[in-house]
């Protein structure tokens, strides 16, 4: 019932994202580009990475980070007073309290021990055995999916990544089998994937650690989920990889525009993912607020001792510096292209192009609702 | 006392795998390289290489001038310590606090009797900052960073020269991770110790070295003092490194 | 008899392969939470107690016979009966206990300590001892071991001698195979390389820091070797080939009871539920040290 509803939102969504009907002027509009996924499944399969390639990823990310909420629009995830404990009584979580609505991105902070993680396998509905649900409630009325931290984990190692992709696919979304793999393979390619996985079985060991959650996150998203739940993603990756991740998420936020909640440590990451944060530690929220509040003007110290511990590197001249790594790495992943680990350093520099005009619009309408609200 | 660690055009292979590539590096004395580069560049390899865990097929290394072999002398395996990047996996969780500290020094006879080895064991844990109660608990009892911190005391124990740190905070919360970096600095300059820093955190890397060493699938791409790399890398892979740190937003409200 | 001191060894300890916490509840309250653990370890308690103190429990002597009352049903003098040259049935099923428990823990102590060597030197140092323990360990697995007891029983005559030379000969490699592949793993650990730059040699690691954390596995492979061992000396001692009477064993127990199966039918099942009763004991006693191993946390 629950998808149905969903799917008839969507069409909704879809209908005035397609008209452009500046009279629903609402917030819809600020929340970025609601599209709605159905679109997806009409596209050529390289269509909607040429639509990520236009978007500059940079500054999408930002306008991620400042989307404007929509007050009057019904929460799609209310989570009130969530206090968990475990089984001999400790409370992990005590108390826990936020709403999310479409398209908005809610960072959870903290370290661990905090009760972010469990905060997030609450709204999953899949507590880890010892721990109980003491008091509270998690309400929503869409379906989620979820993004692990150790993404090699999160696969079946004996079975070829493709074919895991297109069993949810297949489970989900009530497809045939040969149905379920094509759009399988397009979700692939959406994310960057290599296309030479259509043609060999490849098994999560074969894969990069950032190949692999990019395959977790194709998972994820063959779901239809309205939010997406990510718990570190990109905590056990490397930098470059890191990178590429949040800037894959960010798109596809944009694109597809599912909410989110995305637990982490990395204060600098969240700034860039999340409009709104919550500062958890042991158990409780410490502080709560449009992220570039709290973080430049913390009001806790928990907060602010967070702030501190993200090091910080020394500003530099970066002129055509950043254009020369983009034409070399171009040319460099053009140059070893046959090998898999190397395509997907080509993907942030494919993200990377810009589509300006795009971007105003969005930055602009992002403006403008965020001074409304 | 403390020693510059030369390495001459080492290789190592694993298999049909070249994990390191002909690597040249030379670390002054009483200085910390810091080694940056993704997982499978070669960098814990290279560690590896030098505390002796294993043994390059070609190339040369020494250490204070005293070449280091295949076979190390008991001396030499003092000389280099290294600290692992899990606490939980790099002590015996077997094995008390005391007895994992006493062990090298009443092997290698390095104290007298056991009031000695006691006063030893509880100078070390003042240095890292730990309670002398600490001595009698195991290793479960403590926190990620204070395991981090024991298994630092048991590399001192051995009063090294070069300390080896693979990437020691990775795994410990961004609170701990710098009290711990602050250890590290402050037992470097008191011990004037020779220090090779591996991490693929640039920010950790920033706070602790005086040299940069960029590493890619086992070949040095670039070595340049810390200043330099930060503010002008050599190389485009330094600069795609750089490139990818999440900033966090400026007093003034904008995004990077 | 040993069997309490080996059980209770690897309690209390911490295991390397678990994330530890804050320390949990620790030895007697965490076996109180098995089930399996408390249950074998009281079963087998019962019969080691019985074993022991039999001497004092019961005025009989095994061996005397007296033909007078043979084949008596059980009564409030002759707890189980008597058998059919009059000897209690109760006493013999305890001294019977204390041989085969007996033969049982000694056949297995130099395979243990053996494999146990074997294992954690090619599992450590690798390379041709290595090579050479599979090849021996693969070899002898092809190898059934009934066959191997048997031969080994009929060349060195009747008794627990034979017994004891099988074993020697292949009871060690079940050690050495789990343990090999213990330390192999265990070797790539942290905190065996850190005692390694610490410049300690290595057979002070594979004592000091290998084998305390590859003895409880062992223990509960032992655990479960032990039945394997059990019913081999039953087996023998039911094929005339064991222990000889009229030294009392379950195995000859059963096989002379049988011819009174319809009017004595205790005879037989009496130590055929004994057999039964020490391989569960020991079963669950492995699994439950398997388990406490498991959960520690």
């Amino acid at each position: 019932m629950n998808s149905r509803k969903s799917v008839e939102w969507r069409k909704k969504a879809g209908i005035r994202a397609e008209q452009g009907d500046a009279a629903k002027g609402d917030k819809l509009q600020s929340l970025g580009r609601l599209e709605p996924l159905e679109q997806l499944e009409s596209l050529e399969p390289r269509e909607p990475l040429e639509r990520l390639e236009q978007l500059e990823s940079r500054e999408s990310l930002q306008s991620v980070g400042t989307l404007a909420l929509n007050v009057n629009e019904q929460p799609i995830l209310v989570v009130d007073g969530l206090t968990l404990e475990s089984s001999s009584g400790q409370k992990l979580v005590e108390g826990m309290s936020f709403t999310l609505r479409r398209g908005e991105s809610i960072g959870l902070v903290g370290e661990s021990g905090s009760g972010k993680s469990l905060t997030l396998r609450a709204v999953l509905g899949l507590l880890p055995r010892g721990v109980q649900l003491a008091a509270g409630a998690v309400q929503h009325t869409v379906s989620s999916a979820m993004v692990f931290q150790d993404p090699r984990g999160a696969l079946d190692p004996l079975c070829p990544v493709v074919k895991q992709v297109a069993e949810v696919v297949r489970y989900r979304q009530k497809k045939g089998r040969r149905e379920a793999r094509a759009e399988a393979l397009k979700l692939l390619g959406l994310l960057g994937l290599p296309e030479s996985l259509a043609r060999e079985d490849r098994y999560p060991n074969q894969l990069s650690g950032g190949q692999c959650q990019r395959i977790v996150i194709a998972i994820a998203l063959a779901c239809r989920p309205d939010i997406l739940l990510c718990d570190e993603p990109t905590t056990a990756l490397d930098v470059t990889m890191q990178r590429q991740i949040i800037d894959l998420i960010a798109t596809l936020q944009q694109e597809l525009g599912f909410a989110m909640i995305f637990v982490t440590h990395n204060l600098a990451i969240a700034a860039e993912m999340c409009s709104r944060l919550i500062v958890m530690k042991q158990g409780r929220v410490v502080e709560e607020g449009l992220a570039l509040d709290v973080l430049t003007q913390p009001n806790d110290p928990y907060t602010q001792m967070l702030i501190e511990a993200v090091l910080p590197l020394p500003e530099r001249a970066e002129t055509d510096a950043g254009a020369e790594v983009e034409k070399e790495a171009n040319e460099r992943s053009g140059a070893e292209g046959q090998r898999i680990a190397h395509a997907e350093e080509s993907m942030p520099n494919t993200v990377k192009k810009s589509r300006m005009e795009d971007l105003k619009e969005d930055s602009e309408s992002q403006a403008e609702g965020g001074s409304k609200s | 006392m403390s020693a510059e660690l030369q390495m001459e055009q080492v290789k190592v292979r694993y298999g049909g795998f070249t994990a390191l590539n002909h690597v040249t590096l030379h670390v002054p004395a009483r200085t910390t390289l810091g080694l940056v580069g993704e997982s499978g560049s070669g960098k814990s390899t290279l560690a590896r290489a030098v505390a002796g865990l294993l043994v390059p097929d070609e190339g040369r290394m020494s250490l204070g001038g005293r070449p280091l072999e295949k076979r190390r002398s008991r001396e030499q395996r003092k000389q280099i310590q290294m600290i692992f990047q899990n606490p939980d996996a790099s002590l015996n969780p077997r094995h008390s606090v005391r007895r994992i500290l006493s062990e090298a020094l009443r092997f290698h006879n390095m104290t007298r009797g056991r009031v000695q080895t006691e006063q030893r064991c509880l100078e070390l844990l003042e240095r890292v900052r730990l309670s002398a109660d600490s001595l009698d608990k195991y290793p479960h009892e403590f926190s990620g960073g204070q395991r981090q911190r024991i298994a630092i005391a048991r590399a001192l124990s051995v009063e090294p020269e070069l300390l080896i740190a693979d990437e020691p905070t990775s795994a410990l919360d961004v609170s701990v991770q710098r009290s711990v970096l602050e250890l590290f600095r402050e037992i470097r300059e008191e011990l004037n110790l020779t220090v090779l820093f591996i991490s693929h955190d640039l920010g950790v890397i920033h706070a602790v070295s005086d040299t940069v060493a960029v590493m890619r699938q086992g070949e040095l791409l670039e070595l340049a003092p810390k200043e330099a790399f930060f503010a002008q890398p050599q190389t485009n892979y330094g600069r795609e490194l750089l490139a990818a740190v999440p900033k966090m937003p400026t007093a003034s409200g904008l995004v990077r | 008899m040993k069997m309490e001191s080996i059980s209770t060894e690897p309690m209390g300890k911490i295991d390397p392969l678990l994330p530890s916490g804050k320390s949990g509840p620790r030895g007697w309250s965490r076996i109180r939470r098995i089930p399996a653990l408390m249950a074998g370890s009281i079963m087998l308690l019962v019969l080691v107690l019985l074993a022991i103190f039999i001497p004092w429990i019961s005025p009989f002597d095994p061996t005397a016979q007296d033909l007078a009352s043979f084949l008596k049903p059980p009564s409030a003098e002759h707890w189980l009966g008597t058998d059919q040259l009059g000897r209690d049935l109760f006493t013999r099923l305890i001294y019977a206990a204390r041989t085969d428990l007996g033969i049982m823990v000694l056949a297995e102590i130099v395979p243990f300590c053996l494999g146990i060597t074997v294992g954690m030197i090619a599992g450590y140092y690798g390379g041709w001892v290595n090579t050479i323990v599979s090849l021996v360990t693969d070899t002898f697995i092809a190898f059934p071991f009934y066959l191997i007891v048997i031969i080994v029983a009929f060349a060195s005559g009747a008794g627990a001698k034979g017994i004891y030379i099988t074993f020697m000969l292949v009871g060690w490699i079940v050690f050495a195979r789990v343990t090999r592949g213990l330390a192999a793993s265990l070797r790539e650990q942290e905190w065996i390389a850190s005692a390694q730059t610490l410049g300690l040699p290595g057979w002070r690691i594979l004592l000091r820091h290998l084998l305390p954390n590859i003895l409880p596995q062992a223990v509960v492979v032992l655990m479960t070797d032990m039945v394997g061992v059990l019913v081999a000396i039953v087996t023998l001692g039911y094929l005339g080939i064991g222990i000889a009477p009229p030294t009392p064993d379950w195995g000859t127990m059963i096989a002379d009871g049988q011819s009174f199966m319809t009017t004595a039918w205790w005879l037989s099942a009496v130590p055929g539920f004994a057999v039964v009763y020490t391989g569960i004991a020991l079963s669950l006693l492995g699994d439950g040290l398997a388990d406490l191993w498991r959960r520690k946390s």
